[in-house]
């Protein structure tokens, strides 16, 4: 069975979809239908990955089964990094949903009522993720792009806040412009080359007017959903309002999701388009700069984590220029950076914000300033938010760090200065906006108003997250070797 | 290479790193657990330093290095520079955490403070262990966080706000410093540490870069040495704890930053090289302007502590000066004032430590007649202040020693001045505090008083002042014997001028 790729590719989809079934029907509950989802997927990502170690890229012809011509799905080394890191960050956050929902019930909030929706929506978001990795022609790209977006926003609205709802709707509709969008491109794009495969389209891009064109609607229809800069707005209230293990998995994967599509595109189909990189590492630029001045104004906790991803998702446009114009190596460099941040940024900001929701809960409040003092009674959450946002400022020892080491070293072998200035800027602002949350919480204040029934699950899930994401920075070895270079990604 | 040879340089490190937490996770309560987890610790770091020490004057190597990505590579290894380092900060971490332990007895937060403390001095153990620079600034940036838990421990407006200071001064420092790094990286691959052919050997085009790059490291090393003008964190940094202070000052801040700075010349660019590129004088003259402008500035501080930390901003430029003059005596008195500051400059924050815990003095006119009430806490404090302005036999006339010796076989004879002013000044701010403690009368009570009969304070903070007052003795009368400070520096110093 493990030698047929065609299955190999068709189980995290297949697997999705039967937990997605038994958890509508609701047989079993709890941790009891939790653990085989973790334990197949993980097995699926592991059987995946053994294979494209062993014989390389796995190409799956989709035409074969009705689809039409070009279509196709492609796992190669990033994908199966991907995979796993999917798999790792949802499980835990499904775990840590466990816990959550529990602390919900002692509480007697009126969560519980819709805890049924959120499971099969995970399963739908999980296979919807899988299928989105391993695409690789417009069509697919799409289908999973749209199932992502609609299970995602789904989820958002689960929350009975009268905001969250707003926040939600909201991004629904962001949502389904930047898919218009990158519709529109995609559709140019088949009819100026008749083609919706990347690989393909890769050897017959060719500079023009309609190309520009495709590039800019597929772009920024992405980066709407991405939440980029100055595409952002409806990300902060939506990651602020939404459940926390929601707002984890949708900073942490989804918006990254759009990320993956755009920068293979850019891979792909950018042939002489400097001035355009350039702009976009501008727009990158401004996300970075932007993004933390706003983290650093805010006074609710959720939302300077929320403005934080708005910045961090701007560094990972900086490959866009870096990868450009410049010499193999430093493109090389950028290739590696910007997946290294993608992937510490994953884990450091899902550990972020489930730190965050451990100690807000906790006090029950989420200003600042409610914060003081409770080192003493979390110490595990207030050392999960520390070293997770030691990586999401990029101090060492963490994933961050190596990471901004390998742009940097990309930017100044390319000699593009400005990119150096851009982030050294943004690692100070980083520094501003995450110690103002630590002047607070190591204020002196002694609590009496605390809720200590934390399931010491959300505690450990949070701090492995964080674990993560600096063991990511010692040992980047093995992901940067699966990764390959930029050229791997689309080459036939 | 033996297994032995490769662990030990985790294992230093590790001590620490692994008893913060076990620490973190301990109750405030369980005090005796901590405290021994914390002795023990830093006990058994000791006698593994020890055991490098003998090991590698016995011509042992102590490595691990490994690959981070692409020639990127994480290097830890003892040389003889490092270990100087790595055992003043063993040696005190023992003296300190014992002086913490009495000083914070009834402080709240007492396991974070521990927790951090030790992640503290494994940072400081691994920048002295580092075997390269990207090593070097893994630790360099861990130290930064690790310390500000410590430095706002109290958690008062007036702390955070130092904090404030204290993070805005060494971050950017730290960027600046990680921007010289990378480029260097970017210019000439990973030079380790003693590999001081590989930058000569670059083509002349690559000169101005490196002369750039040189400002950079300097000047992001520069900002936690508390060289003019960036050293305006440090005076606002003692409001921290005594023994906060006390670490800061003397082990691992500015000795880090100090450190770092002898790194950069001694071991990347090399003197010979740095010379040639006309880098030293330039460094030479801004060591010289903090030396001048520290002592200055000490003579008028009216709080004991800040009179302190002015005089630090002082001392810690005699490393970089002596450094910076091309003479193997320089060099010897640059790196043996990394001990011997340390030494002496505990001691001093441990008195002042003493005299605001058990009478309530803060201030240096408070200081009447205290040699009576504390008489052991105010030898200690007499015997590091005329080290400081250089007394024989106390360790810092060695420095000073050297350093004139060192200035006069350069030529450079104005640092001489520089040095003669220098102990003039300092002589003007600590006598005038030593004449309060012993010949003049105390006049009314003290401000708040605490009584530890029969010793003068609390064992737990005595003790500790009277040994490093006696280790400050002992590097300057013992100073030519085999492992003495002094003689460890002289060897290293000549190895470089006679390969």
């Amino acid at each position: 069975m493990t030698n047929d790729p065609r299955l190999l590719a068709a189980l995290p989809i297949m697997l999705s979809a039967m937990w997605a079934l038994l958890t509508l029907l609701r047989i079993p509950k709890g941790f009891l239908s939790l653990a085989p989802a973790i334990v197949s997927q993980s097995a699926a990502a592991y059987l995946l990955g053994a294979y494209v170690h062993s014989n390389g890229t796995i190409r799956i012809d989709l035409s074969a089964i009705g689809m039409p011509a070009g279509a196709m799905l492609r796992i190669d080394g990033l994908s199966v990094l991907l995979l796993s890191a999917t798999t790792l960050i949802v499980s835990a956050c499904a775990f840590y949903s466990l816990g959550y929902f529990h602390l919900h019930r002692l509480q007697q909030t009126r969560t519980l009522a819709r805890e049924k929706h959120f499971w099969p929506l995970l399963a739908i978001l999980w296979g919807a993720l899988s299928l989105l990795w391993m695409s690789h022609d417009f069509l697919t790209t799409y289908v999973a792009l749209e199932a992502l977006g609609l299970s995602a926003a789904a989820m958002m609205v689960l929350s009975d806040r009268p905001a969250a709802t707003t926040a939600g709707l909201r991004y629904l509709f962001y949502m389904l412009l930047g898919s218009l969008c990158f519709l529109l491109g995609t559709g140019i794009c088949y009819g100026v080359y008749a083609e919706i495969n990347l690989e393909l389209l890769a050897r017959s891009a060719r500079p023009g007017g309609a190309h520009f064109i495709a590039m800019s609607l597929m772009s920024a229809g992405l980066m709407l959903k991405a939440a980029i800069f100055p595409l952002h707005s409806w990300l902060p209230d939506a990651h602020s309002n939404a459940w926390t293990p929601v707002s984890a998995v949708h900073a942490a994967l989804v918006v990254k999701g759009s990320f993956f599509v755009f920068a293979k595109l850019w891979v792909a189909l950018s042939p002489e388009m400097e001035a355009a990189a350039h702009f976009i590492g501008w727009a990158g630029s401004a996300a970075i700069v932007w993004g933390g001045l706003m983290a650093f104004r805010k006074q609710h906790i959720k939302q300077i984590v929320a403005y934080s991803t708005i910045s961090q998702l701007g560094y990972l446009l900086l490959f866009v220029p870096l990868s450009m114009d410049a010499g193999e190596r430093s493109a090389q460099l950028a290739w590696q950076g910007v997946w290294l941040l993608f992937f510490s940024h994953a884990f450091a900001k899902a550990a972020l914000f489930l730190a965050v929701d451990n100690l807000v809960s906790t006090v029950g409040r989420t200003d600042l300033e409610g914060l003081s003092g409770v080192d003493c009674y979390l110490p595990l959450s207030i050392l999960s938010f520390g070293i997770a946002s030691v990586s999401i400022i990029g101090l060492p020892v963490s994933g961050g760090f190596t990471a901004k080491w390998l742009l940097l070293h990309s930017a100044l072998l390319s000699g593009q200065w400005q990119w150096v200035l851009v982030l050294t800027i943004g690692t100070l602002l980083g520094a501003a906006y995450i110690f103002r949350v630590f002047k607070y919480t190591l204020a002196s204040g002694l609590r009496t108003d605390c809720n200590f029934n934390m399931p010491v699950s959300k505690e450990i899930v949070a701090l492995s997250l964080a674990l993560a994401a600096v063991l990511l920075g010692m040992f980047p070895g093995w992901p940067l070797a699966l990764l390959g270079t930029g050229l791997d990604t689309v080459a036939p | 290479m033996n297994t032995i040879q490769v662990l030990m340089p985790l294992l230093v490190l590790f001590t620490s790193l692994l008893a913060a937490p076990i620490i973190f996770l301990l109750p405030d309560e369980s005090r005796t657990a901590r405290t021994i987890i914390n002795l023990s610790a830093a006990i058994i770091k000791l006698v593994l330093v020890s055991g490098m020490f003998l090991g590698v004057y016995l011509g042992v190597d102590f490595e691990i290095s490994f690959a981070v990505v692409g020639d990127l590579c994480f290097i830890l290894r003892a040389d003889a520079l490092g270990l100087m380092f790595a055992g003043l900060s063993s040696l005190l971490w023992l003296f300190t955490t014992i002086y913490a332990v009495g000083y914070l007895e009834d402080s709240s937060n007492r396991s974070r403070f521990f927790g951090f403390f030790s992640i503290c001095v494994a940072s400081t153990l691994g920048i002295a262990l580092a075997g390269n620079l990207f090593t070097f600034i893994l630790f360099y940036e861990l130290l930064t966080l690790s310390t500000y838990p410590l430095v706002v421990h109290r958690g008062t407006p007036e702390v955070l706000a130092a904090g404030n200071r204290y993070l805005q001064y060494t971050l950017t420092g730290g960027a600046v410093l990680l921007l010289g790094i990378v480029a260097l990286h970017a210019l000439a691959g990973d030079p380790a540490f003693g590999d001081r052919a590989r930058l000569a050997a670059l083509p002349e085009t690559a000169r101005p870069h490196l002369m750039v790059i040189f400002a950079l490291l300097i000047a992001g090393l520069a900002v936690k040495s508390a060289m003019v003008p960036f050293h305006g964190w440090l005076p606002v940094a003692m409001v921290a704890p005594a023994p906060v202070s006390a670490l800061l000052h003397a082990v691992a801040v500015v000795k880090a930053g100090a450190f770092g700075i002898i790194r950069v010349v001694h071991d990347v660019y090399g003197l010979d090289f740095a010379h040639f590129m006309g880098l030293l004088y330039p460094l030479t003259i801004a060591a010289a302007v903090t030396i001048l402008y520290g002592s200055a500035r000490a003579l008028t501080q009216m709080s004991i502590k800040r009179r302190l930390a002015f005089s630090t901003v002082s001392q810690v430029s005699y490393i970089i000066i002596g450094v910076s003059l091309f003479h193997p005596m320089g060099v010897a008195a640059g790196l043996v004032h990394l001990i011997h500051q340390g030494l002496m400059k505990v001691t001093l924050f441990f008195c002042a430590g003493n005299y605001a815990q058990t009478l309530g003095i803060h201030g240096v006119d408070e200081l009447d007649g205290t040699g009576r009430r504390m008489p052991l806490t105010s030898v200690s404090f007499t015997v590091a202040s005329l080290g400081m302005i250089g007394v024989p036999p106390v360790a810092g006339f060695i420095t000073k020693w050297y350093l004139g010796m060192g200035a006069a076989g350069a030529g450079t004879y104005w640092v001489i001045l520089v040095i003669a002013i220098s102990g003039m000044l300092n002589a003007a701010y600590y006598l005038p505090m030593l004449y309060r403690i012993w010949f003049k009368e105390r006049r009314g009570d003290w401000p708040d008083e605490t009584t530890f009969a029969p010793l003068e304070t609390s064992a737990w903070l005595l003790y500790p002042t009277i040994a490093t007052a006696l280790f400050s003795c002992a590097a300057g009368l013992l100073a030519g014997l085999p492992f003495s400070p002094a003689r460890w520096a002289a060897e290293i110093a000549i190895g470089e001028f006679l390969p």
